[in-house]
This record gives C-alpha cells, structure tokens and sequence, in this order.
C-alpha cells in the first residue's frame, strides 16, 4: 500500500522524518521496501503565466511563448504542446532544474533558431502521470497561487510516499486509518481521524423505491444502499485526483473517485451502482444479494465477460446479476459521464464468501483484498456516512432513500493476559548499558558482578506499567483482576480480525516494544545433536560417487507431461506445462543435462542425483527417494597421455565405475541380465541386487535412444532405489566395520581355463566353484578372480574361452597338495558335469 | 729360470694391466679383463707357475711381488668397476630425464553441488547446537502442510504460498515445516530438529524465484523456551554463515508462529531478508497433543537457494538447476 506521508500527517501529528518513520514501521510489521520522495521531481518548478503565445516562425508545431514566472522580465519558452494558450497558469521548469522522472536538465537552448529559456511541463514530466496529452495548467479559480510560486505543494509533490506492505492477519491495515493508527502507537502521536456529519435524507421526487434482500446473512452481514439524485458526474477536485495518485489509484470521475477515497482512508470497499440502469430492470427495485447460478453470467467493469459459478456472491437487481459481491461491479449498472442518480451501496461481506468468489474468477481487486482479509463491521457506517458527505459536497448528489439489512451482532471481546505467561514467552529484556551508575564502575570485580546481577533482577523484565502503557497506546484496554498481574483486556472493534488469544497480546506487546530490545539468549538445557544414520550413510554415498569422478546435480522435479505414461502424475493446477508432472524416474533429466553440456561443449556430463521420485499405483499416490547417474567418456586430465588409452568409456570401466563405489561402501551386489527397460540396450544392462532385494538397474544406453538425442556412443546409466541402498549401509557393521582376523599362512593357487558356452554367465560359474569347494560349511577356496577371456579363433563356435584363478588358503596352517588337490578336482568335475566345459589345464 | 725374468714378466703385467683396465669401457669389458688377469687360467695364475722353478731363497721376495702387482691390478679393477657405475647411472639418469612442466595424469573427483554444500554446512551448524535430521515427504496433506499448521482453509495466509494439488486431493508440500508435525506427533518433548527439504510454489520462475526450491526448518520444543532463546539461536546460526554483520528482527506474521520475525543481515550495504521465524503457536502445540502451558518452542524456516546466492553471489536461481558443467566446476 501506498502512504502518502501528507495525508497521514493529517490524521496523526507525527514529527519523525520519513526515513526514521519508515524504519519504526517496518520493525513493527509494517514493511516498508521503498520510499519516494517526491520533493526532488519538481525542484525548481514554479508558476508561470503565459503572457503571450506566438507560432514559431520556422516550425509549425512550436509555439513561442512570453511566460511571467515572477522574475522581473518574462522569460520566451518554446513549447510544443499543442494545449498551449495565453492566460494559461503552467508549471514552469527554471533554468538550471534538474527533473529526475524524465531525466532531463534544463539549460538555456535555442529550438529551431528560437532561444528557450525553461520548459512548460506536463504531468508525466513531473512524475505524477504516465503520459500526458499537453502541459499541465493550475485552475485560479481553485487554490490561491501566484506566479513564480513553488509548484509543488499545488501538485502534492511536497510529500514523501511510503510503499508499505501490512502482513495478512491485519485486516485493519490497509487503510490509511490503520496506519495512522499504528503511527500513533509507534511515535506517541496524537490521533485524528475524520469527523463525518450525521446523515439527512432529503425529500425525493420520486416515491420510495428501494428494497434490499440478503439470501445469506453468513455471507452478507449488512448491506446499506442508498440512493442519491441529482449527481453531476465531473473531474474530481485537485487535492482528490492528488490524493489518489499518491496512493496509486487512477482518478476517474467524482463519484467513483469519492468510492476509492473512502476505501482508501477507511479500508471499507464501496460501490457506486447507475440508478437508472438498475431500474431498467424494473420497479420497484429490488437489490437481492445471493449466490449465482451457474447458468448466469455478468459482464464486469473491466470489459470481460465472466460466466458465474455457485461459488459467486453477487448482487441482483430484480434478480439479475449486476456485480460480483465484493470483487467488482457490473459494466452495465457501472456510473457513467450520464448518470445524474446513483445508488451507494456500503456492504460487509464474508471473507471466506469473497475470497472463493475472487478465487473462481481469478480476479483480485482493491476491494477483493479488503474483504479477503474481513472488513471492520464497526466502520461500515461512518465509511458509508463519509462517502455520502463528500458525495453531497463534491457532486452535489442529494441522499433520499436509504435501506439497510442489518444482521451484524454486537458483541465485545475480553481477553485474559498473565503478565507471568508475557515474560514465559519473551524471556529477559536488554539491559539499558546507560542506566547504569558510572560512579560504581571500578568497585572490584565481584562487586560490579553482583550488581549486574540486581539489574537484571530489576531491568529483566517487561512491568506491569510497560505492559499496559503498549496495549492503551493500540486502543486496548485493560482492567485488574482479583489476582495480581492478570489483567481483562477489552479488544477494540477494529482488531477483532487478529486479536482473539491471549498470545497475539503477547505479540502486540513484543512488537511495540521492539525486538531488539530483548536479549540473545541460548536455551539453558540441550542434547548432544547427532546426524542420523540415514544422514550419515547419504554422506557416505556421494563421497563415494564424487570420488568416482561423477559430479553432485540437483534437477527440478518436474517431467514432460505423458513421458511417464498412466504412473505419471501431474497436478491439478499448473502454472505452466512444463512445470505440470512429476518425474517418475531420473534418468531423463540426467540425459537432458547430459546433451545441454554436449550441446555447449562442455564435454561428457558425469554425474549423479539424488532426489524423489513420484507414481501412481493402485493404493494411490506413492513417492520414494533415488539415486541416479550418468557416465560417459573417460574425463581423465593429462589427455596426452590417456588419449593412448582410448578415451571412450567401455561398458566394463563403467561398470567398474559403479563397483569402486559400492566396494568403497562395504556392499556387494549382484548383477543380473536384464531387458525391462526399453531406454537400455537389452544385451548391455544389468539388473543390480544388494542382499536379495531389487537395487535398480544400470547399463548402456539404447542405441535408438543415443541416435534420437545425438549421444556418444559410450553412455551408460543407473537409477538405484536409494532406501535399499541406505538399509544396506545403514548397519552397524558397515558403519562400524569389525576386525576380522586374516590368514598369515600362503596361499596355494591353481588355474582354471576350459572353452564353455556364450549362454553360461560368469557369476554362475563362480557361484558354482564356490560351492562345490565347501565342505562341511567352510571353505579353502578363499578367492576365484576371472583373469582372460578369449572368443575367435580355435575356439569353437557357441562358446568362449574362460580362465580363473583359483586360491585355496587356510587360517590356520600351510594348505599341503594332499589337502588342495581334492577339493580342486571337485570344482573340475562339477564345471564339467553342470555346464559341459572343456577344461584345457 | 732367473729371478729377475719372472720379476720382469710381474711387472710388466702390471704395467700392461692398469693400463687396459684404465682404458676399458663397459663392465663387461672389464670382467673379460679381471678374468684373462687373475682368472685361475688367467696371466697372473699362468706367470705363478714358474714359482716352482725359483730357488727357495727367492721364492718368498717374488711372492710379495706377486701379491703386490695383485693388489694392484684388483684395486685398478674395483676403481674402475665402480667408475662404469656410476657413468651408467649418469647415463640412466640421463637417459630418463622427463619434461616435468607436462601434465599428471588423473580422474578428476566429481563437485558438490552448492545446494548440497549448503545444506550440509547449515544441518552440521545446528547438529553443533544440539539439533537433528529429520525429514518428511514431499507429497503431503492438506493437514500436515496447512491445517495442524493453524492455517485452516480459507485463511488469507495460504495466499502467502500458493499451492500445487495432487489428483487425489493433497499437495506438494510449500514448505518444510510440515516435517513439524510429523515429528511432534511421533516424539515427546523436547525436541531439536533441523528439516531439510524440496518444497514447492506455484510461483512464476525468474532470476530468483523458481516453482521448486529448497527449505530448511528448524524446531525447538522444550519447557521455559523464550523469543531471546529463539534470537539467541537464529544470531549464532546467521554469525556461523555470514560472519558477524548486522542482524535485526522484523516484526511479521506466520499463522504457525506467535510473534513472529522476519529476520534480515546487513549485506554490501542493504538490509537482506533472509529467514522467517517466531515462537510456536500455541495452536499447533495443541494440534500435535501437546500443553502450551508447559510447553513452548521456536520454529524458523529459510531457503537454502537465497543463502547458496548470496554466499556464492550466484546471480541467477535457474544455474542451481541446470547442471551446466562450467558452473558445476566452480564448486
């Protein structure tokens, strides 16, 4: 909100300057984000009246004008704008101002051969309009001025605007009444508020008319309309049109300017309705407000044609729609340069009625925001009374006819306060360092410590008189109870929207008296804090994946609407598509970054993430944490080097990749062929197995998939379900590794090469040896490590030439040939027997 | 045969030897030459054997010539022997020499990402004051998000934070200080939690705002908690991250907290906002079972985006997201 420090001088007499006004304001909850002063846009701009006015002689859109600005000779200006006259009152810009909204100084110049010695303004030259259709002129007739005299208390350029955010509990605060208020609180200030005159209703020339309806009392608590004749509809006088500016509302006409001016001052939303054209829709009018029906529909002050749902307040005339309750009135019924008769109408409608209303049309307007918030019932009928006033005075409307449905309850609010419980919540308050008493300063340590220690006995704390002294200065009121240090605090009508507990005392009382002015404190009593293990092992995790060189990447959460097929889900409301489904998997995002960085030639992309991901399953909406990567390219530095090397990722150094990190972590996992996934090449994935439960999947890229996204040939990826992982660190014995006691006797080893079928998977043939070599639960086979394959010639065909190192030890002797030999040829037989091997050693 | 023939014959070999042993080149050459001189075939052995022949008196006098011209020939040897060494490891040396200006050879370890890091330092920061991890989900319930949170429909707060729906009626969450209620009905008092967390508004996406983000809420809840411990806790914690500026706290409304801050740091001149905190509601103590007679606490909830920005003076909130490698490096 807008504030306009001159009017708020009006109705507080506070003598702090913007900026420390500005600064009390926003420690109090009233944020101020900016400040404008107004008094540097016109500095040097006076009152000029234009003697003479001639055409230019070598330009026929220019005009020479003789301006008397109070100097001792006239000053010739050239002008251009074409509203130019002699006679006319014009803002003068000096030689030598300096006009900061339009950036421009001015100096003496010659336009076409013509010396100018100043500039004519318009309003946008002074900042008070966007665009103007010529210069500005001072109306005599209106305000006292002379020439030569400083424009700007004319133009309300003498002022400083504060743009204010009030926060969403304080229904009273966007007003200027609100503010004034809370000014007053904040600087001790005395308060004026507006006197508003008693009504009197004035003999119409028409019978009484007028009736009102209300359907819903929850949803309209009161409605007064009032109808007044004889309206001339006309520009608003200069200090309203200023007024609104500042406030960065648009003048329009009297009457609509005089609705906005009371919104403005008393917070309380207005609408001025077209007598005439409600009657059209017959009479006796009768003005109903009730929900609509989805068949109705209205077209709005702004143009549009809005259809109406039952969520819809809205008023009726004879039934008819004629304005959305609240939110915005009818183009139809709207006042117009015609109307001579005008129905007021003053209402207070529910906030939660408003808010769904504006919600359904997707419209917010000054009065939506108001009523959102809830309008003060104690001020719809000085607002409504004030608006007449002025009305009357300025339009020379005449009230005749005024109804009123009424259903507000009186009632008053009173609260318990404790100040036990005020100090319970905000703890000790700041010494005052210079109540100190200097003389006793250099008393030995022990005796200032002491005496630090009584001060805070007796400054600790907010007093009873404190207390009271900051709720009488918000207009509460507070009476002693039997018990000492409880109070009743009598709620004023105008926070009965946000002061309903006894903690939101507490908070009025914190903010009054300044955050600042209470102590830092820790609190007294505290735990050791620890990292939990699943935090602990998520740690572990991407050490391990950074140290494999893959880079830490976060990505939104989003994913390409129907990429997720009937999984996917996507909300309801989004505000854009691509930010409208969750992704169901992670792996997408990760060759979407990976094609970016090629795109900009950055290279192979080498990362991973860890994050949710979202579906739909039969039991409803489901989501789980992930952990996915991407590899591709080997990105060792020394490239001279490596390039020797080859610098493509085989699928085995990216498995290898995969392996350190899961070795690095204390886990083993199994992989498995798999062919689920139609993004992988069939024959190049594997499906990943960590203590019997499904981990993920890691493999090659399909090459359909490589071709459509322009992708190297060598990227690989992985999506592993991150709980199975961090169930798997997350135990003792990983975390905490226990000693195992090794073997110090040698080793005996024996080589194993045979010719086997392709279809035979190496894990088996190592699960199998492992086996075969038990006996009686334990094992000499310590260890079976893959050293060769060979496929090609002499090989036969079908099948693959395979060598093991096989090392037998045990823990507590010298293994002997007699004990290895056996146990070795049993591995032999059962290869020979289980998958027909040739053995060749 | 004379004395003096065989006299002659030693010293002479003496004379030839040193000089060939001086002059030979390899190691090899030089074993040839130790074995054709004091081999047992070699010219010493073979000029010995005349010794038999000597009268007994001079037997003992050519003896020690012998053993002097032995001498003498095996000390040539050992000389020269250790001189080829060392010319041969000169040469390696040499030989091996390498421009140590060309680059090593490694796989460079991946980045944290600045989120990451971020959040790391800030949940280890409350970890030292005595808090833990706790986490909750990002789907989530009118109830957890907004209503245990006193924020029932229709409250002109929930415009503060617009909200993404779900199908089936919840929402992703637009905050973590849903992870709040989650814990307090699952623990007793007192509680010190720190809540990291994806969370999301509907908001339009710019330089500095984008429609998913990250939070991080803390909690405390304890019997004779006050606002100073609350300022007291949020000025160490800002200290920890921005070093010792100015700090104040703004007066402000939460439907979840009473009263209620918002906090800014002085930073390159201007007051920043930072965190939004404030003493638990008595509301919510009520929703999650709990007496606000006995107990109270503090909450504050802040984005780690705003503080990855400031600190690393990111000048756009989309870098964080879009894994471009020459922005990833830095980090």
């Amino acid at each position: 909100m807008r504030i306009s420090l001159n009017w708020l001088r009006e109705l507080v007499a506070f003598n702090e300057s913007a900026q420390t006004l500005a600064e009390k304001l926003t420690l109090a909850g009233f944020e101020v984000e900016d400040i404008e002063d107004r008094q540097t846009w016109a500095d040097g701009v006076v009152v000029g009246k234009v003697l003479d006015c001639e055409k230019h002689p070598n330009a026929d859109k220019l005009r020479v004008c003789q301006v008397d600005i109070g100097a001792e000779s006239p000053s010739t200006i050239v002008c251009g704008a074409p509203n130019v006259a002699a006679g006319l009152f014009v803002p003068v810009a000096t030689l030598g101002t300096y006009l900061p909204k339009v950036d421009l100084k001015i100096k003496p110049a010659k336009l076409r051969g013509v010396a100018s010695a100043g500039m004519i303004c318009s309003l946008a030259e002074l900042g008070l309009t966007k665009d103007s259709e010529g210069i500005h002129s001072f109306d005599p007739t209106h305000g006292t001025f002379k020439v030569g005299d400083d424009v700007r208390p004319l133009l309300g350029l003498d002022d400083a605007i504060l743009d204010l955010t009030s926060t969403a509990n304080r229904a009273d605060a966007l007003s200027m009444v609100g503010i004034a208020r809370e000014v007053a609180a904040l600087t001790g200030a005395p308060l004026t508020l507006p006197k508003v005159p008693d009504l009197v209703l004035e003999t119409s020339s028409q019978p009484a008319s007028l009736s009102v309806t209300v359907a819903d009392p929850s949803a309209c608590m009161a409605y007064i309309a009032t109808r007044l004749e004889g309206v001339t509809i006309a520009p608003s006088p200069e200090w309203l049109q200023r007024r609104l500016e500042a406030a960065g509302t648009r003048p329009i006409s009297n009457v609509v300017d005089i609705t906005n001016y009371i919104l403005l001052t008393w917070g309380q939303p207005l609408h001025a309705f077209d007598a005439d054209t409600l009657q059209a829709k017959g009479t006796p009018l009768t003005l109903g407000v009730r929900f609509a029906n989805a068949q109705e529909a209205l077209t709005t002050l702004d143009g549009q044609g809005r259809s109406l749902t039952s969520q819809n307040l809205i008023i009726t005339a004879n039934d008819h729609p004629v304005a959305i309750a609240g939110v915005m009135g009818g183009e139809e019924t709207e006042v117009r340069a015609t109307t001579t008769n005008i129905i007021l109408e003053a209402a207070l409608f529910s906030a939660i009625s408003v808010r769904r209303s504006a919600r359904a049309q997707g419209l917010r307007t000054e009065a939506s925001t108001r009523y959102e918030r809830g309008a003060n019932e104690a001020l719809l009928d000085i607002a409504c009374r004030h608006a007449i006033a002025l009305l009357q005075e300025l339009t020379g409307g005449k009230p005749v006819e005024q109804q009123l449905v009424d259903h507000r309850t009186t009632f008053a609010r009173s609260i318990e306060l404790r100040l036990a419980r005020v100090n319970q919540i905000l703890g000790p308050l700041e010494q005052d360092l210079s109540k100190r008493p200097l003389s006793d300063n250099d008393s030995g340590q022990d005796a200032s410590a002491t005496q630090a220690d009584d001060e805070n006995e007796a400054l600790g704390e907010l007093s009873a008189q404190q207390v009271t002294e900051i709720l009488e200065s918000l207009s509460f009121t507070l009476k002693s109870t039997e018990t000492e240090g409880v109070w009743q605090v009598e709620v004023p009508p105008h926070r009965y929207r946000d002061i309903e507990r006894e903690i939101d005392l507490i908070e009025e009382i914190a903010r009054l008296h300044g955050y600042d002015q209470f102590c830092d404190t820790l609190p007294a009593k505290t735990e050791p804090g620890y990292l939990p293990t699943d935090e602990i092992a998520i740690r572990k995790i991407r050490e391990a994946f950074r140290a494999n060189g893959l880079t830490e990447l976060v990505h939104y959460t989003w994913s390409k609407p129907g990429t997720g097929g009937s999984r996917q889900i996507a909300v309801v409301n989004p505000l854009l598509i691509e930010f409208s489904a969750l992704r169901t998997e992670m792996i997408s995002g990760l060759l979407t970054a990976f094609q970016y960085n090629q795109e900009q030639g950055n290279g192979p992309l080498n990362g991973f993430e860890l994050g949710r991901i979202f579906w739909r399953e039969e039991e409803g909406l489901a989501e789980a944490a992930a952990l996915a990567g991407i590899m591709s390219g080997k990105p060792i530095q020394g490239r001279w080097q490596a390039a020797k090397a080859g610098t493509e990722l085989t699928w085995f150094e990216a498995k290898g990749l995969l392996e350190r990190a899961f070795n690095s972590l204390g886990l083993t996992v199994e992989y498995q062929p798999d062919r689920q996934d139609e993004r992988f090449h069939p024959g190049r994935t594997a499906s990943l197995w960590l203590q019997g439960e499904r981990l993920g999947r890691f493999g090659q890229v399909h090459p359909q998939l490589r071709q459509a996204r322009d992708l190297p040939q060598d990227v690989y990826v992985f999506e592993l379900n991150l709980d199975v992982l961090l169930d798997a660190i997350a135990q003792d014995q990983t975390l905490c590794p226990l000693y195992q006691p090794y073997s110090t006797f040698p080793a005996a080893d024996r080589d194993l090469a045979f010719f086997v079928s392709t279809e035979v998977s190496v894990s088996e043939i190592e699960r199998v040896m492992r086996k075969a070599a038990q006996a009686g639960g334990t094992s000499l086979l310590s260890s079976v490590e893959l050293f060769d394959e060979y496929r090609g010639e002499h090989v036969p065909a079908g099948q693959r030439s395979l060598a093991f190192r096989l090392i037998y030890r045990a823990t507590d002797r010298t293994l002997t040939d007699e004990e290895v030999n056996p146990v070795h040829q049993r591995v032999r037989d059962i290869l020979e027997d289980k998958f027909q091997v040739s053995l060749r050693s | 045969m004379p004395t003096s023939s065989l006299e002659t014959q030693l010293t002479d070999l003496q004379k030839v030897a040193v000089v060939e042993i001086s002059g030979a080149d390899s190691l090899e050459a030089l074993e040839q030459l130790r074995v054709s001189y004091l081999g047992k075939k070699g010219e010493l052995s073979q000029i010995l054997k005349g010794m038999g022949k000597l009268e007994a008196g001079d037997r003992p006098r050519i003896g020690a010539v012998a053993n002097d011209v032995k001498e003498v020939v095996q000390h040539a040897l050992e000389q020269k022997k250790a001189d080829l060494q060392t010319a041969q490891i000169l040469a390696q040396l040499e030989s091996e020499t390498l421009d140590v200006t060309m680059p090593g050879v490694y796989l460079p370890q991946g980045r944290v990402h600045p989120l990451n890091s971020m959040t790391d330092r800030i949940l280890d920061t409350f970890v030292g004051l005595g808090y833990t991890v706790a986490d909750g989900p990002e789907m989530e319930t009118d109830y957890y998000n907004f209503e245990a949170l006193n924020t029932p429909p229709d409250h002109p707060a929930r415009d503060m934070q617009d909200t993404f729906y779900l199908p089936d009626g919840n929402l992703l969450r637009t905050h973590t200080s849903s992870v709040q209620i989650h814990y307090m009905e699952e623990n007793d008092p007192p509680i010190r939690i720190v809540a990291p967390g994806r969370c999301y508004r509907r908001d339009t996406e710019d330089a500095t705002h984008a429609a998913v983000f990250h939070q991080i809420e803390i909690l405390a809840i304890d019997e004779g908690l006050t606002f100073t411990d609350l300022k007291g806790t949020i000025k160490i914690f800002l200290e920890e991250m921005f070093g010792s500026v100015p700090i104040r706290f703004r007066a402000s409304y939460f439907p979840f907290t009473e009263p209620s801050a918002e906090v800014d740091v002085q930073w390159n001149g201007r007051w920043l906002e930072v965190l939004g905190c404030g003493m638990v509601d008595p509301n919510v103590l009520k929703a999650v079972g709990y007496d606000p007679e006995v107990y109270t606490g503090f909450a504050a909830g802040f984005g780690v985006e705003r503080f990855a920005m400031v600190l690393h003076q990111i000048d756009d909130i989309r870098r964080l997201y879009t894994s471009d490698l020459r922005f990833l490096r830095q980090f």
